[in-house]
């Protein structure tokens, strides 16, 4: 034991000398595989990207090529017949770019970063290397099971939660595997206090446990498919709740750990402001989980919940920017260092652009701009200068940062390192612009009436379309100069590894002997003043909405006279108010849990309602009528080509959407689409009403060539019209469909397979009698079906409010546009 | 009056609560961060350095 005496009190503290060796393996093994997959992902991203503009892209491409080696003397190459080449359409291509982008790419580059600064920060080597390499490999098995699965259709339908559910299932005990050992890890360290970056690692870890685990809740119908528990506007929530907070606390909070570790670390700075971090953190992690109505402004979504989406988004603004200053701030007394170290402009430009972001998100979820904006191009653009700009250049100035001392020399080139930031910065400034400037013109030719506002300026939609492709190619070439600037990256970084050696760091730490930590009971965190008088203070609030007359007002006064008890009490406890908080930095375990009250508040307050409420038997006005087994596997082949890609099903309460489409959406038309098929991208109409407004010879024309629509950039869907439809299955996904609640008749195995074949045989029928050679076990004709049911529904029949003399009918001040227009016309006839 | 809140329009009760619930989360860390001794926030924000620091003792 060495004694020292301790700096402030004069105290003799005993103290003890460690020594630890970091398991630094696992992060340089990290850091490749999402350098790897970065490039998988960007590769993936620019050939969407260029189909967009060219739609040969999809497949037709191949027979250009093939035939051109034959022609130039290589006859040995057969000519590729584009007929079947299912697998690279934009539908299956964009769903793998978004889950390698964000799960490999990013997901890797989380690993990495975690545990180099978790290591340090707790001054111990990680828990388990057992554990550290299940994850590991772990992780890269999801990673190459999605990539199979995406291309070959499998999918749930659901944007940033398509893969099927066994890889949910694996996902699952990986990330719990991971969440062991960190908290492992945690439990063991030899610093008592958390810091900042540890507090967004535990907020991404059990936050994105919740998120993922909650939206993904499905029943299986076979090995590869299953529906989702969630359906409709139910499953509008609660997928949005997920996929804007798979953006906050997967690509946002475990970012912000790593700057927050990092940016010190480069600049050789303490953060700016820690008072500043902790407000961020709480603030961040509370708002960021209400945010997720704002993908669904204008939509059938309740308009009390549009409105928490949209305010509780645009106060997330405050604590974003916080962050942001944060880390800018940091460099203050080192701006030099920007100038002269690439691994600087990179953190910089990220946290710019994480600035510009979250202004723009913002922004776009204030509703009137969302009606522009929604279902644009600006989206994209909005996402991409965020993953680009904010996930991206972190990535890259983390790579910079680390190899030279995972590998125990400088980086092999500086000048290259600059040369990536330019060229990426380049490639970004192309993306984002050109997407601001698409989504715009689109949103604005889109929503344009005449004067009268009674008619459409431009009816025909594929006009914007063409309007915007010379954009598409800006975009484009955007990304080929960011995948450019990441190829310098990896043979800078190779370079690096090849001249230097994987270095074994080992540190010398002077502990406390005894290290105060973790020693804060379940009772004291919960069982205190601050958190205790929080909530009674709320039950007071309640009591005075819900408690009857009399009552409520007793509970009104109970609560003004419990706020001045508080604040007495504040001023006479506040060292001890004070003491609890820094107590919880140095417990984990209760730090952990108030976190998880604080991101799940936001989620029961908004589902929970929603789907007690809103459910098939509470719809008023219409209701969905469900669709036949043959419309079933219809709807099963849409969702499995990714046409939600494109397409949207949503109309909005807008009079330019409803002139273009028809009426608007009501909740009800989709309450039994498991999955809800809304949309968030109109690249090609929305299909909400598509049943019956063109015959069934049209779709089939336009599915086996959509250049009968001249100006169309939709990919041909020839394999349709070759591969049969899966009847035997139709049993099995009716049974649970029945089980989610959607109301089938009884009817056997047998019932239900003759039952598609006779609707499949009248289509076919009906197509040979006008010249088209059809067969009716083919996948087109269950998709033919499916798109003719679209917007079908009944009325649902109302009981007349019966009123006493002088009574007006209530007219309820949250409510459907439908109901309260029908309310008002009923008091103005009465 | 808050019988009709309660019966009718019962969705308008969430963004209070809400609101309310914001407020308090914003409040409380605020003030924990405004008496936050000096000391500690120093030392907190120097940890990713410490080891730096380290190397030279």
């Amino acid at each position: 034991m060495i004694h020292q005496q301790a700096e402030s009190e004069g105290a003799v503290t005993d103290v003890r000398k460690t020594v630890v060796e970091f398991e630094d393996k696992s992060v340089r093994y990290f850091m490749w595989a999402s350098i790897i997959w970065s490039i998988v992902a960007m590769l993936a991203g620019v050939m969407a990207a260029f189909q967009l503009r060219w739609w040969e892209l999809n497949g037709a491409f191949l027979e250009d090529v093939t035939g051109f080696l034959n022609n130039i003397g290589l006859k040995f190459i057969p000519v590729f017949d584009p007929n079947g080449v299912e697998y690279i359409t934009f539908g299956r291509l964009r769903p793998l770019h978004t889950n390698a982008a964000i799960f490999a790419f990013v997901g890797n580059m989380i690993f990495a970063g975690v545990y180099y600064s978790t290591q340090r920060l707790c001054k111990v080597r990680t828990a388990s290397k057992v554990l550290t390499w299940i994850h590991f490999w772990g992780w890269q098995t999801i990673i190459v099971l999605a990539a199979i699965t995406l291309l070959a259709g499998f999918t749930r339908g659901q944007e940033y939660a398509e893969l099927i559910w066994p890889i949910n299932l694996l996902v699952v005990v990986i990330w719990v595997v991971f969440a062991w050992n960190f908290f492992w890890t945690l439990k063991r360290r030899n610093e008592p206090s958390l810091y900042v970056a540890l507090w967004f690692y535990i907020a991404t870890i059990v936050t994105v446990a919740m998120l993922y685990i909650v939206n993904h809740l499905s029943i299986p119908t076979s090995l590869v498919h299953s529906y989702a528990l969630f359906g409709g506007v139910q499953g509008a929530l609660v997928q949005w709740w997920y996929g804007h907070n798979a953006v906050a606390f997967f690509l946002t909070t475990p970012i912000l750990g790593i700057m927050y570790y990092f940016l010190p670390k480069a600049a050789q700075r303490p953060v700016y402001s820690y008072r500043l971090s902790i407000v961020h953190f709480w603030s961040l992690v509370f708002i960021y989980i209400w945010a997720g109505p704002h993908h669904l402004l204008n939509t059938a979504l309740p308009t009390w919940l549009q409105y928490l989406g949209m305010f509780f988004s645009l106060m997330l603004w405050a604590p974003s920017w916080g962050g942001m200053l944060n880390g800018l701030l940091t460099l203050r007394g080192a701006w030099d260092k920007l100038r002269t170290d690439p691994v600087i402009k990179f953190f910089v430009v990220a946290l710019t652009f994480y600035g510009m972001s979250t202004f723009e998100g913002p922004l776009l979820s204030i509703r009137s701009v969302s009606a522009l904006g929604h279902y644009t191009d600006w989206i994209i653009g909005h996402v991409h200068s965020g993953t680009l700009g904010w996930n991206g250049f972190m990535a890259a100035g983390m790579f910079y940062w680390l190899a030279p001392r995972l590998y125990g020399r400088e980086l092999y080139s500086k000048a290259a390192a600059n040369a990536h930031f330019w060229i990426g910065l380049i490639g970004i400034l192309f993306y984002v612009g050109s997407m601001w400037v698409a989504g715009i013109m689109q949103g604005l030719i889109l929503n344009g009436l005449n004067e009268a506002g009674t008619m459409l300026r431009e009816p025909d939609f594929v006009k914007t379309v063409d309007a915007i492709k010379h954009l598409y190619f800006l975009r484009g070439i955007g990304g080929v100069l960011y995948i450019a600037g990441f190829i310098i990256m990896v043979w800078n970084l190779y370079k690096t590894m090849r001249t230097g050696s994987p270095q074994v760091e080992t540190r010398e730490y002077v502990i406390p002997a005894k290290l105060r930590k973790d020693d804060m009971g379940l009772k004291i965190t919960f069982w205190n003043d601050p958190v205790m008088f929080f909530f009674l203070a709320l039950l007071f609030l309640v009591g005075w909405v819900f408690l009857p007359n009399g009552l409520n007002f007793g509970a009104l006064g109970c609560f003004l006279v419990f706020i001045l008890f508080s604040i007495q009490r504040f001023k006479q406890y506040q060292q001890k108010w004070t003491f609890w908080y820094e107590r919880l930095l140095d417990n984990y375990m209760p730090f952990t849990i108030l976190t998880f009250v604080a991101v799940a508040v936001g989620g029961v307050i908004q589902i929970v309602p929603l789907v007690a409420i809103n459910q098939a038997e509470t719809m008023e006005d219409r209701v969905q009528v469900p669709y036949t087994p043959l419309e079933l596997a219809g709807r099963d082949i849409y969702v499995a080509e990714g046409c939600y890609n494109c397409h949207s099903q949503m109309i909005r309460t807008m009079m330019a959407d409803v002139l273009r489409y028809g009426e608007y959406s009501r909740m009800g038309e989709s309450i039994y689409d498991h999955p809800f098929q809304w949309g968030s991208k109109r690249t090609g109409l929305d299909l909400a009403r598509e049943g019956g407004k063109r015959p069934d010879s049209w779709h089939y024309d336009h599915m086996f060539n959509p250049r009968t629509t001249p100006g169309s950039i939709m990919p041909d869907y020839t394999w349709l019209y070759e591969k049969d439809t899966d009847y035997e299955s139709l049993p099995k996904k009716i049974e649970v469909q029945a089980q989610l609640g959607v109301p089938y008749e009884a009817m056997s195995k047998d019932e239900i397979i003759d039952n598609a074949r006779k609707q499949a045989f009248d289509i076919a029928k009906g197509l040979r009698d006008e010249g088209r050679n059809a067969e009716p076990d083919k996948r087109i004709i269950a998709l033919i079906a499916y798109l003719q049911k679209l917007g079908a529904y009944e009325e649902v029949k109302k009981e007349k409010e019966e009123l006493k003399p002088g009574e007006r009918p209530s007219v309820p001040l949250f409510d459907s546009p439908d109901k309260r227009r029908e309310r008002l016309i009923e008091t103005a006839e009465n | 009056m808050f019988k009709r809140v309660i019966l009718e329009d019962w969705a308008g009760l969430i963004p209070i609560i809400s609101f309310v619930c914001l407020f308090g989360v914003f409040l409380g860390a605020t003030i924990v961060t405004l008496l936050k001794s000096k000391s500690s926030v120093k030392r907190l924000s120097r940890l990713p350095l410490d080891e730096d620091s380290n190397d030279e003792n």
